[in-house]
């Protein structure tokens, strides 16, 4: 009940805003928003509380069920959606289009609740993505995020940036993802026609019985390509960049932190368990790939000029790791993924905040433009940009770290089967990466926080200008809740790991660990080896 | 002596009287228009309440009718799918006589009992095919349902409906060829009128496999014309542009559903032939579905671009046909459905658009820019059928679509096909896209000004007064049955049983 | 293990990071977040203090978190409490403790002092952790957080472009030599299945005991974990070829610059090398390549600390050369970790009396107004505690009799006298040159600077002007040209707690070598060695009071173009520019490979489905015809592949 509520709640208001909404001030289509998405997340913290599931006839005819349960492999990611949910409209305050001073989209009509139903949708679909049970209903609840997104970044996107622009973006994202989707769909279809459920449960339990190898290797081609796209995996990730551009900063943080985890979430869900020997298949590409991502990415953040598309291209590096741990198909891999999901979840949101705040202050996000020190001007905002870009850059202590670590770890040692040295070369492309990492987020706090070479105006703490100069209010108040997220996630991983193992376990078999030697030999060596 | 259960052919019958009963009337007393609507409303809600009998039927019972005397064959039977694509012309019709109306009203040429009473024998043509089972009905109702449409589609006499009526009538001619070719082939092949697995499966072990496989094929063909398939949808474009827009949903809708019902009947006959390979189905849907995307992609014109969506859409009605069974004839069926609701949809949106801008303003895509704040109730339901054709929710119905006509074509294992339909996907969510872009944009400054000055409820009750209620009605029950199919798709697609 | 030691081990790793928190929030209040700082690091000391007292003898393991569920991997997240850290963390507290003292007056009046004393409480508490840690997952935690809190504090005083330079340069360099000691560290854990350090060593150690051959040389995959490893010591500790970040990162306050890299930080490598020595001792390539490496910074960082114009740098240099002297003594393998402890003796001392010159430094450029020698030249005369403390401090530097510094040098040697004899021989005579050669450049640096900070110039106006012209870039530049160096001096009397601290730091030094001897278990003295060496010392002293003749700076004796190019650490800096430059260059690769090659595609589709659209528009223009051919292939089409695909 609780869980059919979570998903209903937001997609009644959602569809009452868009039918009603233009009647409505914008403070009001807030209000209903900001209630709706609350409520969502008690719902949410409810239903994971109690572990509820809904299991009822949809499409019989297609076999389809209505059929949503809670797992921890689905724990951390619906709250993180239904939690970002509330952010992204707390933080909207004041920000709504067609307002005076409002930050978001063209000023033309009072589209507020449009922005907010969108808003709402997303995360309707997100959450309807990760509780789905059933392999088609995936598929649909997948499709759902599909046109709000793209309303968020056709209509409300970057005022200063043409309609062309925003329609090339926009279209991008959406004609890249359906074409993913699709792929997805195809590979969805081949799986439940040959192993006559669509019941993701059945399928996980089965472990590709019954399934030939030739099919398992297809499905999952498709499957993880089709899902690919959405992670972005590279070369699939060139709508990345673009679309975060445009996007407001609301639409950045959902598509960086909710929905590019669908794609990496899917991959869980659908390929890993379904087709295991398909998947072993095609493991060596996805590690490839992703190693690549990391490496591409970080590489291209180095000389990248606008901030926005560069934390873009830093989202393409960190799904690169998560991408290896899935690849390395370890209990330690799924681990490192999950993880990393959840991070660059946060570490994302938290970045794209700040960034758009700066971008609406600044009015772009050229980095090549002086500024004064953003440590001098504006210290709450650099404070929490330091965070962003510590974590970013795999900083221990800060919620990044841990994912890539290990996944740096599981990529060292893969399933049994998989060619271990294409496996450890990624691993050391990873770690390369995350000394790029390095380097492009000290070029940022260097150019943006602790002040721009070029900069020839006073340095030292300013007096602050007017209120608008730092976070305040809403923002100050989202930015702190994400800062002390990564930051405590950071030192204390454990109930995050927790929260996962025990269904990596049934999604993954364990894969034979080393023994440790004994230690008795150990002392004999130790005198052996003196003098 | 022959079978006769009217309840049975109600749907068939009652069209048909009903043109006759205006025409007569009309004979009687050239003034009342409005009367023929009523009467022939009247006779398709009959035919609509005839089919309920069927609807939903597990697959494998069929009522039959019009048999030969102890156990013979029967020309005429109601099966859940034929039943359920019977009620789907039904109500194409109902909804095209709703548009019909108002502009038959404005010109007094006392044109109208022709209209309607083509439209109804037309109609009744298409129900009828659905049940038709045997070579002669088969073929006679299929022509029934094609030919009043060329009448219709000249009755204006412009330039560019005459243009489209010869484009229309030339098509017809070769199909109807083509289809009395195959005809011939199967009776050569079974030696039986009767278009029933019988007499297909007696000949599958004669020499004449052939025959009976050319048969199908030059059926096929035949269909491909009504269906509007590459490499026979030339006439589609222009008779879609050149004749009244009634008519044109006429061809959207109803032609639609005779033409694939026809189909379905021979396919069915010749499921027992086990699974085989129609690669010509697969070359002709694909080549469809990827010409008419790429087609509409272009258009500016709204009308033109349905017609070319047409096109693509036909790609996706015949492509579960791959798996020559029930199991691929039912998905086809399912599809039909989704896309014969959205495309009356946005039909009707564009109808209401046309009579508040004007006819020439009202075809071009500018003319939709901000419809969903200047007419949310227009745009909102023109957004959802677009969304459906491109099969994204919040059109789900047509997302649910696209799963049920792929879902044969993989069982089959033919992915390579699956990839190239995914392909297609793309293309037509570029298409619909690209409408919905406008419709989402901000409305035009004098719409603008209006809705400042006269509050945001105005714009639409100034709409409103020049938009035909009859609109509103056919708006009203498109959208609604595309928001119930979208919430629970079950509802159509268990009629199919 | 008792409870009172785990607490004990768990507050000292978490108080300080509380206080950094805690520091952080007061931030406004510059009182508090001082109180908490010196709070922190004094509860710190009393802690390690008493964990020194615990571990008489033995050795615990303390869990904090528990055991991480991460799958195959095992990772437990232990501390270990046992007489070494105990001492490290003894040092490491008392170091600490003295900054934050020292720095509540050196930095009054800097507005952003709380986030400095946040930052080092931050610094301590990694440090300790490195030092407590029984996890390799552990230790990488507190070695990249020391090195973060490192970045931060270095660009401290971020409104000069050569601070902010050096901040990211430090940073990078080690960043990059990491990628070694992640991959090392992976390796290892690998191998055991676990990060725990005890299960690692047991696990290589006990392979390494099947199979005699493999006493002699180690399996080859612990060679190269152990290699890579030592690529990232190499990074911190500022080993060739990573050393040049060190004198850049001067840049920093000076009190940050007496913690951590002086004191703490850049002898982490050392600990990390020292704790796991076990396993070097296994496999002689990695321990060549650490000697051979401490060999050629300590001689090479030594000679470029001589003509250093700017005394911070001088120190710095003469921290690569120390901190090279510490790490070639675990080159060596002596009785069961010998060799560690005597290497981790040179850690302890070193810590003591590098600390202390360098708040000795800071204290005086307070006074003279910059670090430049130019600037401090004499002025070190009568200034009492500052004057001795100055003293003792290079004293020590240089090795002598009998304060902490002579000791523990002696130790070194000692370790590699010992292994004249041992398979490693050539190694060792290798070292021990270089250890000599450092031991004299050593005292002659030492001897330089004592004679700039004590003696006025006499010398002409010419060279006056020499040298201020040649030092105008470094004053610029000013290394440790904080605000608090750079602002107003005198008129700021040092407080007693800070001229205490120096003291008390210099008392330390002076009997420091009786604490030398829990450390090092007992003094190693090789006679021949100490005599050497002295003789050395006493040599190099001479020869730069005979250059120093006449007031003159004996640095510019070499002639100018020497010192000056020394001065610059032979531009060794161009190298690290020319590798940023590489890969600038290749990542403007990727993006045009991004634009043009990867994004080529979706644009390529489009504009393939926009031609095939325009040219399916022209087929269509010529009406009828065209329907009806199209038709007429249609019917063809149809009927061949009906006939022929039906069987």
């Amino acid at each position: 009940m609780a869980l059919t509520l979570t998903l209903v709640v937001p997609a009644v208001v959602a569809v009452w805003l868009l039918a009603a909404g233009r009647r409505y001030a914008p403070r009001t289509a807030r209000g209903l928003a900001l209630i709706a998405s609350v409520v969502t997340f008690l719902l949410t913290l409810v239903t994971v509380a109690l572990r509820t599931e809904v299991d009822a006839p949809w499409v019989t005819s297609l076999g389809l069920r209505w059929h949503f349960a809670v797992d921890g492999v689905t724990i951390p990611l619906a709250l993180l959606t239904a939690a970002l949910g509330i952010a992204v409209v707390v933080h909207a305050r004041g920000r709504e289009p067609g307002r005076p001073g409002g930050a978001i989209g063209p000023s033309g009509g009072n589209s507020a609740a449009t922005y907010y139903a969108c808003l709402l949708l997303v995360e309707f679909g997100a959450l309807a993505t990760f509780f789905a049970r059933d392999a088609i209903l995936f598929f649909v609840a997948f499709e759902v995020v599909l046109v709000p997104m793209w309303v968020l970044i056709s209509r409300f996107g970057d005022d200063h940036a043409t309609e062309r622009a925003r329609a090339d973006a926009s279209n991008r994202f959406v004609l890249f993802t359906a074409l993913g989707s699709t792929l997805m769909l195809l590979g969805i279809l081949v799986l439940v026609v040959q192993s006559g459920t669509s019941d993701l449960g059945l399928l996980a339990a089965a472990h590709g019985a019954g399934l030939s190898a030739p099919t398992q290797v297809l499905v999952a081609t498709l499957l993880v390509i089709g899902l690919g796209i959405k992670v972005p995996l590279w070369p699939v990730h060139t709508w990345l960049p673009p679309a975060h551009t445009i996007a407001p900063t609301a639409g950045s943080v959902l598509l960086a932190a909710v929905l590019l985890k669908m794609g990496t979430y899917g991959i869980i869900r659908l390929a890993i368990p379904t087709v295991p020997e398909g998947f072993h298949v095609v493991a060596p590409f996805l590690a490839a790939s992703g190693a690549i991502g990391i490496l591409w990415g970080g590489l291209a953040c180095l000389v990248e000029r606008d901030l926005k598309r560069l934390v873009a291209y830093s989202s393409v590096a960190h799904m690169g790791f998560v991408a290896l741990g899935l690849a390395s198909g370890t209990q330690t891999g799924m681990q490192a993924a999950l993880f990393g999901n959840v991070a660059h979840g946060l570490v994302s949101a938290l970045l794209f905040f700040v960034v758009g705040g700066l971008k609406e202050r600044w009015g772009s996000a050229d980095l090549t433009v002086a500024r004064d020190a953003l440590r001098d001007v504006s210290p709450r905002m650099g404070f929490a940009l330091v965070v962003g870009f510590a974590s970013a850059l795999g900083l221990p202590g800060l919620v990044g770290f841990w994912g890539e670590f290990l996944a740096v770890y599981a990529a060292w040692t893969p399933a049994e089967g998989l060619p271990v040295p294409l496996f450890r070369i990624c691993a050391v492309a990873g770690v390369v990466g995350m000394s790029l990492a390095a380097a492009y987020s000290l070029r940022v706090l260097r150019l943006v926080w602790a002040g721009h070479q070029n900069w020839t105006g006073p340095v030292g703490p300013a007096p602050r200008r007017s209120r608008r100069d730092d976070a305040h209010g809403a923002e100050l108040l989202v930015v702190l809740a994400l800062v002390a997220l990564v930051i405590g996630l950071g030192v204390v991983p454990k109930p995050l790991l927790g929260a996962t193992e025990t269904d990596v376990t049934v999604l993954v078999p364990r894969s034979s660990p080393v023994g440790p030697a004994s230690s008795a030999t150990g002392g004999t060596t130790v005198e052996a080896s003196g003098p | 002596m022959i079978t006769f259960d009217v309840g049975t052919l109600l749907p068939a019958l009652s069209p048909l009287i009903g043109a006759v009963v205006v025409l007569v009337l009309d004979v009687l007393d050239t003034r009342g228009q409005r009367v023929h609507y009523a009467i022939a409303f009247i006779a398709l809600v009959i035919g609509m309440f005839g089919t309920f009998g069927a609807l939903g039927a597990p697959t494998g019972d069929e009522l039959r009718t019009l048999c030969l005397p102890n156990g013979g064959a029967c020309f005429y039977s109601a099966t859940a799918l034929s039943t359920t694509l019977q009620l789907a012309a039904l109500l194409a019709a109902a909804v095209t006589l709703l548009l019909a109306w108002p502009s038959e009203r404005a010109d007094e040429t006392g044109r109208t009992a022709v209209t309607v009473s083509l439209l109804l024998a037309a109609t009744g043509g298409a129900v009828g095919v659905a049940g038709a089972r045997d070579l002669a009905s088969w073929l006679v109702t299929l022509e029934l349902a094609t030919l009043p449409v060329v009448a219709l589609a000249a009755l204006p006499g412009t330039r560019r409906a005459l243009a489209g009526a010869v484009q229309l009538v030339t098509t017809s001619l070769v199909s109807f060829a083509m289809l009395a070719l195959g005809a011939a082939c199967w009776y050569a092949a079974t030696g039986s009128p009767e278009l029933g697995p019988g007499p297909a499966l007696a000949a599958t072990s004669t020499p004449q496999r052939g025959l009976l496989a050319l048969a199908v094929v030059l059926v096929l063909g035949g269909i491909a014309f009504k269906l509007s398939l590459v490499p026979f949808h030339a006439w589609t474009p222009t008779t879609y542009a050149g004749s009244p827009l009634p008519i044109t949903v006429f061809l959207a809708g109803v032609s639609k559903v005779a033409a694939l019902a026809a189909l379905l009947v021979f396919v069915q006959a010749v499921t027992q032939l086990g699974r085989s390979a129609l690669i010509a189905v697969a070359v002709l849907a694909i080549a469809s579905m990827t010409l008419g995307n790429l087609m509409a992609l272009r258009q500016n014109d709204v009308v033109r671009l349905l017609a070319w969506s047409t096109v693509a859409q036909a790609g996706w009605v015949v492509v579960p046909l791959l798996s020559v069974s029930s199991f691929g004839a039912r998905a086809s069926a399912g599809y039909l459905l989704t896309y014969v609701v959205a495309t009356l949809v946005a039909f009707t949106a564009v109808m209401m658009t046309v009579s508040v801008v004007g006819a020439r303003r009202g075809r071009d895509l500018a003319a939709y820019t901000g419809l969903v704040r200047t007419h949310p109730w227009a745009g909102g339901a023109l957004l959802l059928a677009l969304t459906s054709l491109a099969g994204l929710p919040p059109g789900v119905l047509g997302l649910i679509g696209k799963i049920v006509a792929l879902r044969p074509v993989l069982a089959e294992g033919w992915w390579v096909v699956g990839v190239l339909a995914a392909a297609n996907v793309v293309l037509g969510v570029a298409v619909y896209l690209r409408w919905v872009r406008v419709l989402l944009q901000p409305a035009p400054e004098a719409v603008q000004e209006a809705m400042e000055e006269g509050g945001t409820g105005t714009v639409t009750t100034v709409t409103r007064v020049r938009t035909h209620p009859s609109h509103l009605v056919a708006l009203g029950i498109g959208s609604a049955v595309l928001v119930l199919g979208s919430v629970q798709p079950e509802l159509l697609l268990g009629l199919l049983g | 293990m008792t409870v009172l030691t785990t607490t004990t081990v768990q507050l000292l790793v978490l108080l300080p990071a509380l206080g950094a928190l805690a520091g952080l929030l007061l931030r406004r209040r510059r009182a508090f977040s001082g109180l908490v700082a010196v709070a922190a690091a004094a509860l710190a000391f009393v802690l390690s203090v008493f964990q020194f007292a615990e571990t008489a003898g033995r050795s615990d393991v303390v869990p904090t978190f528990g055991p991480l569920p991460v799958g195959e991997l095992q990772i437990p997240l232990n501390l270990l409490a046992d007489r070494t850290s105990a001492v490290i963390a003894v040092v490491v507290a008392i170091v600490g403790l003295a900054v934050q003292v020292f720095s509540v007056w050196y930095l009054r009046d800097d507005s952003r002092y709380a986030v400095f004393a946040s930052t080092v409480s931050l610094f301590l508490a990694a440090m300790l952790l490195v030092v407590q840690s029984n996890d390799l997952v552990l230790t990488l935690v507190g070695w990249e957080v020391m090195g973060w809190c490192s970045y931060l504090l270095i660009g401290h005083v971020s409104a000069r472009e050569s601070a902010r330079r050096a901040a990211y340069k430090a940073f990078l360099v080690t960043r990059v030599a990491d990628i070694g000691f992640v991959v090392g560290l992976v390796i290892l854990a690998v191998g055991a299945g676990s990060t725990d350090i005890g299960t690692v060593m047991a696990h290589w150690a006990g392979q390494q005991g099947s199979g005699t051959a493999a006493l002699v040389t180690g399996s080859p995959v612990l060679t190269a974990a152990l290699v890579l490893l030592l690529a990232g010591v190499a990074g911190k500790s500022g080993l060739i070829p990573f050393h040049d970040w060190l004198p850049d990162a001067m840049e920093g306050p000076t009190p940050a610059s007496a913690l951590i890299h002086a004191a703490t930080m850049v002898a982490a490598g050392t600990y990390v090398v020292a704790r796991l020595h076990l396993l070097f001792a296994i496999s002689d390539t990695a321990r060549i390549v650490l000697g051979v490496l401490a060999a050629l910074t300590m001689v090479w960082a030594a000679l470029l600390a001589f003509a250093q114009t700017d005394i911070k740098r001088m120190l710095a240099y003469s921290t690569l050369s120390q901190i090279a002297v510490m790490a070639s003594a675990l080159a060596f393998v002596l009785g069961p970790d010998e060799a560690p402890r005597l290497a981790l003796g040179h850690l302890f001392s070193h810590a003591l009396f590098k600390s202390l010159l360098f708040l000795a430094v800071g204290w005086l450029s307070v006074l003279a107004g910059g670090t430049a020698f130019v600037a401090l030249r004499g002025r070190a005369r009568g200034r009492g505690a500052l004057y001795w403390s100055l003293a003792v401090g290079l004293a020590s530097l240089a090795g002598l009799p009998p304060l902490v510094g002579f000791f523990s040098k002696e130790g070194v040697l000692f370790a590699a006298e010992e292994s004249l004899s041992g398979h490693d021989a050539g190694l060792a005579w290798f070292v021990l040159l270089a250890l000599v050669v450092t031991a004299g450049l050593t005292a002659a640096y030492c001897t330089r600077a004592w004679l700039l900070l004590s003696t006025e110039r006499q010398g002409g106006l010419v060279e006056l002007e020499a040298e201020e012209g040649q030092d105008e870039s470094s004053e610029e530049a000013a290394p440790a040209g904080d605000e608090a160096a750079t602002g107003a001096h005198e008129a700021r009397p040092v407080t007693m707690a800070a001229a205490l601290t120096v003291s008390a730091l210099a008392v330390l030094t002076v009997v420091g070598g009786l604490l030398l001897i829990p450390v090092s278990n007992g003094i190693h003295l090789g006679l021949v060695m100490t005599v050497v060496s002295l003789l050395v010392i006493g040599l190099a002293f001479l020869g730069v009071r005979a250059m120093a003749a006449a007031g003159h700076d004996p640095a510019r004796r070499l002639g100018p173009a020497v010192a000056d190019l020394s001065d610059r650490g032979f531009g060794f800096d161009a190298v690290y520019v020319a590798a940023g430059r590489a890969v600038i260059a290749v990542a403007r690769l990727v993006v045009r490979l991004d634009r043009d090659v990867v994004d080529a595609y979706p644009r390529g589709a489009a504009s393939l489905t926009g031609i095939a659209g325009r040219l399916g528009e022209k087929a269509h223009r010529a009406a009828p015809s065209a329907g009806l051919l199209a038709v007429v292939v249609g019917v063809v089409l149809i009927a061949v592949a009906g006939v022929t695909v039906w069987h």
